[in-house]
Parts: structure tokens; sequence; C-alpha cells
């Protein structure tokens, strides 16, 4: 790779674009931003602002893949990957036995099953609709809950009883988050049964794959140890949270990992 | 987005099919009546032995068409049927306007209320074929077999009826002469992009297909004719890139002009050399063979009507699996594509069954996408395309 020692991996998601600078040695350098309303800047503020991180100059980046729901228009790119490949090796990366991959962004679910070496052999992903995914947790803590985002996992964990949510559809759901509320339920028990049904949701996509053990939850939800331990009882499973990264930006790591693998082939 | 190099190869059928819509209005000035149809289990022998015009009604991929058919059906209802009337009640479709009369093979739950809609809003008379859906690959069922012939009877009668002048033996031997012809054409075609190297591709072959739904038959096999010619001692050769994999494409019916999922494939870099569609290679599926000078022609249209069209409303699930192994192993193709209408529950139903068979004899992947025509979910069907031919890229190495 001569003087062009990094690599760098973007994924644009519709709701954050993640950016992850990789270096010979496997250091990392990241950057997390809003998506807003021109995906493909964003994705090259996002590269930039981690990059600035690394101290290196733009001069000394080999190779970038995009992924993510923005990849398409992300021109600074040298090749885009879709998210199910980045994620697949992301996991690997950090975790060599997962078999099993749930990963819950902001307007997608997607569930990927790997082979023994690593490689994706399925996938699924939900269709066009927000139902049980980022986007959900979102709307309802901030328009009917009025609770931070964050607070979520720890509302959840307080939880002495937990309501039952029939409806995963984020215009429904509302609805019946405001009746149960006006009912008298607790905000916490309430929120460990949207949790609850997030995992319902989630963990019948994930067994029409097949669950095969190691699990690991990546994007953004699984920042959410509400719907972590939800999606645990659910599937009657041990589900690892990576640690060394950020759950949200393993797409990111991945789409870095492929660059250099890309680029040590192209090279 | 991006179409196939178009070449000179089709042009005289397109040529034809544009003139189509006129050619039909005349033919009818003088008396000529225009049968349409839907479902492939309609023998057009049948419409053409009585001097009639047959159209296989299969437009699809329109969004505001199958918007204008919620009209009658319910928004979350197959797509295609709600085109079926829609084009109709739109009528910017030239072809649904010079129906005069509708043949409905009774298939699935949606094309039978939308028979029902033709009638009674349209003022169409429908003949209805009725089809037993009970029959499996060792013909148990040998009464299944005898109905369909007496329905197929029964269907000669009432377009003799409505044509003026009764249907005889001989005007069907003429008509199954000339669709053995073009069925035999077609499906020579449909083998082309099995090898590495192709004149032709999948896709032309589709259209070509497709095209002789409409224009008149005897017409259509000169122009399958011309285009053999060109593609035996054709120098225009494609070649087909070993690095993109080889697809094969099954589900619900792909109408003509639903060039969505197809696009998005072909932009992704799949090659689609394969199918098992019926308004594509499943159209042009076996011969009707007549058994014998003294052989009844109804009794072999039956034959082949009731037993080579692939349609989940059948009970002959084996049968139809196994065909699908079989293309796709000749084909050697790497993955499918399982394309199922959105509320087709009809297809959807058994994509997993088709999967896990084709997965367990030949380790072959399955792709299910799920769809309308609504360009809506472009993104996510791109995500899901691209990623599965990744996937495919990955256990080719």
């Amino acid at each position: 790779m001569g003087d062009k020692v990094l690599v760098a991996g973007v994924d644009i998601g519709s709701t954050t674009a993640k950016a992850v600078v990789l270096d010979q040695d496997d250091r990392m350098w990241t950057a997390m931003i809003p998506t807003g309303t021109k995906p493909p800047q964003s994705g090259k503020q996002v590269f930039q602002e981690s990059l600035e991180k690394s101290s290196h100059s733009p001069s000394e980046v080999a190779y970038i893949i995009a992924t993510g729901y923005g990849r398409v228009t992300a021109d600074f790119a040298n090749k885009t990957v879709t998210e199910i490949a980045c994620h697949g090796r992301g996991a690997s990366y950090v975790e060599p036995t997962v078999r099993t991959i749930i990963d819950i962004g902001g307007q997608d679910a997607k569930s990927i099953s790997l082979g023994d070496r690593g490689k994706v052999i399925d996938f699924l992903i939900n269709d066009k609709c927000a139902s049980g995914t980022g986007r959900f947790l979102e709307s309802a803590s901030q328009l009917v809950l009025h609770v931070p985002l964050q607070d979520l996992g720890r509302l959840s964990s307080q939880a002495t009883s937990r309501v039952t949510i029939s409806s995963t559809c984020t215009v429904f759901a509302q609805t019946e988050l405001v009746s149960l509320l006006a009912a008298g339920e607790s905000l916490e028990s309430v929120v460990a049964g949207l949790h609850a049904a997030i995992a319902s949701k989630v963990g019948s996509m994930a067994r029409r794959l097949g669950v095969r053990p190691a699990v690991m939850m990546t994007g953004g939800v699984a920042k959410n140890s509400g719907v972590v331990q939800a999606l645990r009882q659910e599937l009657g499973t041990d589900i690892i949270v990576p640690e060394i990264v950020d759950p949200q930006l393993v797409g990111a790591l991945g789409a870095a990992l492929i660059a250099r693998e890309t680029a040590k082939v192209g090279a | 987005m991006a179409n196939y190099d178009q070449t000179t190869l089709t042009a005289s059928l397109e040529e034809l099919a544009n003139e189509t819509p006129r050619r039909i209005t005349e033919a009818k000035k003088n008396g000529v009546k225009v049968v349409g149809y839907f479902c492939p289990h309609v023998p057009e022998e049948i419409i053409l032995a009585g001097g009639m015009l047959p159209i296989r009604l299969a437009f699809g991929g329109d969004v505001s068409a199958a918007a204008a058919g919620e009209e009658y059906l319910k928004p979350y209802s197959c797509p295609y049927a709600r085109c079926c009337l829609g084009y109709r009640l739109e009528g910017k479709n030239p072809y649904y306007h010079l129906i005069d009369a509708l043949c409905v093979a009774q298939t699935c739950e949606n094309l039978k209320l939308v028979q029902e809609y033709w009638q009674k809003y349209f003022n169409i008379p429908v003949f209805k074929l009725g089809l037993p859906h009970t029959h499996d690959a060792f013909r148990t069922r040998p009464h299944a077999l005898e109905y369909f012939k007496h329905e197929i009877e029964h269907l000669r009668r009432e377009l003799g009826e409505f044509s003026g002048k009764p249907i005889r033996d001989g005007d069907v031997r003429k008509a199954i002469s000339l669709c053995n012809k073009i069925r035999e054409k077609l499906h020579i075609l449909y083998e082309y992009p099995r090898e590495e190297t192709t004149p032709i591709k999948w896709r032309e072959v589709l259209n070509i297909t497709q095209a002789g739904y409409l224009v008149d038959r005897g017409d259509f096999l000169s122009e399958l004719t011309n285009i053999q010619v060109q593609t035996s001692n054709s120098s225009r050769r494609l070649e087909t890139d070993g690095s993109h994999p080889r697809l094969m494409i099954s589900g619900s019916i792909i109408g003509i002009g639903d060039n969505k999922i197809l696009d998005i494939i072909e932009t992704a870099g799949g090659n689609i050399i394969a199918d098992a569609v019926c308004t594509g290679s499943m159209f042009a599926r076996k011969n009707v063979t007549i058994f014998g000078i003294m052989g009844n022609p109804i009794e072999a249209i039956a034959e082949r009507y009731l037993y080579n069209i692939p349609c989940p409303c059948m009970t002959d699930l084996d049968k139809r699996l196994g065909r699908m192994v079989k293309i796709a192993r000749d084909y050697r193709v790497n993955g499918v594509i399982y394309y199922s209408l959105k509320y087709c529950d009809t297809w959807r139903s058994e994509f997993q069954l088709i999967k896990d068979r084709l997965f367990d004899e030949l380790a072959i992947p399955s792709l299910l996408i799920e769809s309308d025509y609504s360009p809506s979910d472009v993104g996510t069907i791109r995500t899901k395309v691209e990623a599965f031919i990744e996937l495919l890229g990955g256990l080719m190495q």
C-alpha cells in the first residue's frame, strides 16, 4: 500500500452516518453524525471527521468503501458494498464465533446468518416499514413518553410489570401507548412492553432465518439494554453486544475491513 | 434505469406490436371478435380455431392502473389483479378496450373476482373455464383430466356460439399446429441463454414471448422464424460475464411492462438466464400432442393445459418443485430470485418450500422479493439484491 496506510468504511444509514478509519495495526478512529437531508455530504463529512481524529492526511487513505442506505450516492468512495456484507464482516472481526447477527437500525431490521468461515450465507431485511426499528423507539420516546431515548434501557430494567403492546406499527402503537398511560400503567412497565413488542417482531424474523449461536446484536438499537434483554428472553439465548467498538459502528468497521482486503487484492 | 441494448433482432416484431392495436381495430370492423384471457390455462387454440383473436391481458407494473383497480378490489390485494381492472377503467391501455369477450380459467381468488367485475360493470361476456386444482405428478386422478376435458368442450361450444360459427375438430387441429410451432420456436430461444455465449438474452426472449400475447399469431410465427434465422447464424454473440452470477427468476406473474425487479437485478450485475414464470418460458413448455389421425384434439389440449402450467393454485407442488430443480440444474444457476407480488398469497405461501428444496438438492440459495408496482421500495430491494449477489459471489469463491 506504500504511503497509503489507511482504509475507511463509511456507513450512511437512514438516521446516522458513521465512519471508521483503520490503520495497518488495527487502530481505529471513528465518527458519527446525523444523516440529515443530504446523505452524500453527511457521508463525506463523517469520513473527514474520523480522518481528522487520526491526524493523518487524506492522501494516506488507500481505499474507501461506502455502505448503508446512502451508499448509492457516495461519490467519494472507491466502491459500495451492502450493509449485509459489512455487518457480517464487522461482527466476525469483533467475535469470530458469531453465526447470527441481529441488526436493528434507524429504519430497518436485519437478520444475517454466517457460515463457518464467517461468510454471509443468508439474510432477511424487513420490508419498507419502520415497525420494530430505531425510528419506532425514537418517536415513541419523544412524542408519547417524553423521555430521552438513552433512558429507555434503564427505565425498563426498573419495571415491576410489563404491559402487552399488540401493535409495532409506529403509528398505531403510539395511540396504544397513549391509552395505556391514560389507563394508569406506569411509565416503566409501558417501556418494558415496548421493548418486548420489538423483541417479538424482530425475534420472529430471526427465527424465520434460524438462530444459531453465537448471536450478536448490532446497530443503534443494540445500545438499548432493554431491547437486548427482551430479545434474549424472546430467543432463549445469550446475545453478545460488541464492546471493543460501538455496536452502531459495526457496519462501518466491516466496510473498512473489506476496504483493506479489496485494496490488497487491487494492489 | 438502463435497459439492455436494443438491436435489430426484434425491431420488426416491435413494429408489428406497435401496429397491433390499429390492426385489431380494423379486424373488428370486419366482424372479427377479440377474446381476452389472463391465466395461461386458457388454450389459445380454441379461440384461434373459432377465427377469433386471442389477447393475453398480461400487462402489469403500472402504479396508476393498480390504484385505479382499487375501485373494485381492496387496496391490499394482488396488484396484477387490480391492474386487470385498472387498465380498463383508466382507458390508457388500448388492448383492454378491444376485448369483446373474456375467457377466464378459475385459478386464484382475485382473478375470480376480476371476471365478475368485467361482466357486471364493463358488460363483457365472460366464459369461465373450470380447472380441477387437485392433481399430482402420478396422475392418480384421471377424473380431473376428464372434468377439464369437458370444460374445454364446453368452452368450445360457448365460443362457437359467440362467434356465430361452430368450432370444428379440423379448425382445432390447425390451431394446435400453429401454437405448437410458436411454442417450439420460443422454447429454442429460451435454451440459448443457458450457454456461456448466447446470441440473445433471457430478457429479450421474455419480451418476444410477451409480444406474442398481443400480435396476430400467424404473424408472430413468421417473426419468430425470422428471429430464429438471425440468431442461428448471428455473429452478434453476447458474452455472459463469468463474474456475474447466473440467476433464475421464479414467482408471481411478471406482467408486460413490470420492469422494476428485472431492472434492479440487471443493474446490480445479476444475469438472469432462466425462469419458471407463467409469462416467460413456462408459457412455451411442451406441445399439444394428438395421438394419431383419429386422436381427439380436445383431449390432447386438456392434457397439455392441465399438467404443464406452473401455478401454486394447483396441488401438484412436488412436480412443480421437481421441475424448478431440473431447470436450476440444467441451466447451472447460482441462485434463485423469487418475486412474489405483494398480497399474492398463492405464490408467497410456497416460497419456503421452494427455497428449502433448492437448497437441499442443489445447495442453491434463494432470495425472496415481495413487492408491488410502487417505486417506494426500490432502495430496500436494491440492497437485498446486491447483498444476495455478494453472498453468491462469496459462495462461488
